[in-house]
């Protein structure tokens, strides 16, 4: 009797990092796999002007999932056979770049506008989910020309995006792009495809990388009240040149919301729903279930009108204005919050004469106030300014925005 | 012509996914990201920008 040669290879162990496309022309039916360049980049004659998806914080993980249904009978202990009645796919990572027209990419529902001094990503409103194809590739440990490539033909953006205000850590977020299935193509094959290259790429035409260190962005932001709100017709907040602070004219009635004791934090995260068939294992469409905005930050100042604003339904009265003997808020017994405009603005890191801002239009504090006496801390509170939907803006800027200056 | 892959919004038109757009080449450059070309009236997709 002979043994079984066991199947042990250490160079079959992937290791390594990879970059995030969006593939322009996805590969087609006969030819699942994407084409790549010399570079390991896709191959732009096959597959388009690919979009890179930039600098990436942490791992690339793509998981594909089957559930597995089991048949079981009475008579017996364990089940007799299985079938599927579902699977997932998903390609996510951690994004470093904070940037107008990536952050749309991962909320997919935003809507991104450009010109003179400016881009920006306005949400809420949008019906239609755009379902790219999206493909992760990673140089093979073993060797620089060849590759692991794991690829979703039709894919939406699941995880929304977050912009983090903050000294302590640069600013980063969750992309996530869940596939489903393209009935155009053969069963077997509809949802995507992981493939390795066994000979070093060669010849084709790279599609260029998109790493821009000035994208990624870290630095205290201040909370600001905005009164008047922005308009559709200009939908971001008028920033003074100089101070980039709310400009006075425009933005007549603005407050500042004072000291923040960490980060603020901005997360607009969309709710995708998938349509599902009986006759098919992964979900075939896609669309907008719900979109959730919110601005959260830790605030130092316990002063009255501004815990008023914090606790939403809290009444602020003082003696006189300015107050000059006390002031105060009451609760109990408000129905009705306000609902305000809040914006958070920092300066760029990478160029501290441009600002950032993240605004929602309309808001309504969710946070609650606390008030700490105590020895050995200061006393803060969270704020939590909830995004509202506001109908009679025009679609597709129905909740905020997120704005930079270039 | 150019096809929205993602909304855009050009002189405060808002264009959703699949929607059909004719620009000139400098102000679709500024939303390459966003557009593929179109080509001809067919419709057929091309590589994007």
């Amino acid at each position: 009797m002979a043994g079984t040669a066991k199947d042990i290879s250490v160079n079959e162990i992937h290791q390594g990092p990879g970059d995030l496309w969006v593939v322009t022309t996805p590969p087609v039916d006969g030819t699942p796999r994407l084409t790549l360049a010399s570079d390991g980049t896709p191959d732009s004659v096959t597959h388009g002007a690919c979009v890179h998806l930039g600098a990436i914080q942490s791992a690339i993980t793509t998981s594909v999932k089957g559930k597995i249904g089991l048949i079981e009978l009475d008579q017996y202990d364990a089940p007799f056979d299985g079938f599927a009645t579902d699977l997932e796919a998903s390609i996510e990572a951690e994004m470093a770049q904070t940037e107008a027209a990536k952050l749309q990419r991962a909320l997919g529902v935003g809507t991104y506008a450009t010109g003179a001094g400016y881009k920006h990503v306005t949400f809420g409103g949008t019906l239609a989910v755009p379902t790219p194809c999206i493909a992760a590739i990673s140089q093979k440990r073993i060797s620089g020309t060849k590759y692991i490539v794991a690829t979703l033909f039709k894919a939406a953006a699941v995880g929304g995006f977050q912009v983090i205000f903050g000294r302590a850590k640069s600013s980063n977020y969750k992309l996530k792009f869940q596939g489903f299935s393209d009935l155009a193509r053969t069963a077997g094959k509809q949802v995507g495809i992981v493939h390795e290259t066994l000979t070093d790429a060669a010849g084709g035409t790279p599609c260029a990388k998109d790493f821009s260190v000035a994208e990624i962005y870290q630095g205290p932001g201040d909370l600001w009240l905005i009164d008047p709100a922005p308009t559709d017709a200009a939908v971001r907040v008028t920033l003074d040149p100089t101070t980039l602070t709310p400009d006075s004219t425009a933005h007549a009635n603005a407050k500042h919301l004072g000291a923040t004791a960490g980060e603020i934090s901005f997360t607009v995260t969309p709710k995708i729903g998938f349509i599902r068939m009986d006759q098919v294992d992964a979900a075939v469409d896609v669309f907008v279930e719900s979109l959730e905005a919110k601005i959260e930050a830790e605030m130092n100042q316990s002063e009255m009108q501004k815990l008023a604003r914090a606790l939403g339904i809290g009444t602020y009265l003082g003696d006189g204005v300015p107050p000059t003997s006390w002031k105060q808020v009451t609760f109990g017994g408000t129905d009705q919050p306000p609902a305000i405009c809040i914006a958070a603005i920092a300066k760029k890191r990478s160029d501290t004469t441009k600002a950032a801002v993240a605004c929602l239009y309309k808001v309504q504090s969710m946070g609650g106030i606390d008030i700490t006496m105590s020895r050995k801390k200061a006393s803060t509170y969270k704020v939590s300014f909830s995004g509202l939907l506001d109908p009679t803006r025009i679609a597709g800027k129905q909740i905020g925005v997120f704005h930079e200056m270039i | 012509m150019y096809r929205v892959v993602l909304p855009v919004e050009i002189d405060g038109v808002v264009y959703n996914f699949g929607q059909v757009v004719e620009l000139d080449l400098e102000r679709a450059a500024l939303y390459a990201h966003a557009l593929i070309t179109v080509e001809g009236e067919n419709g057929g997709d091309s590589e994007g920008h």
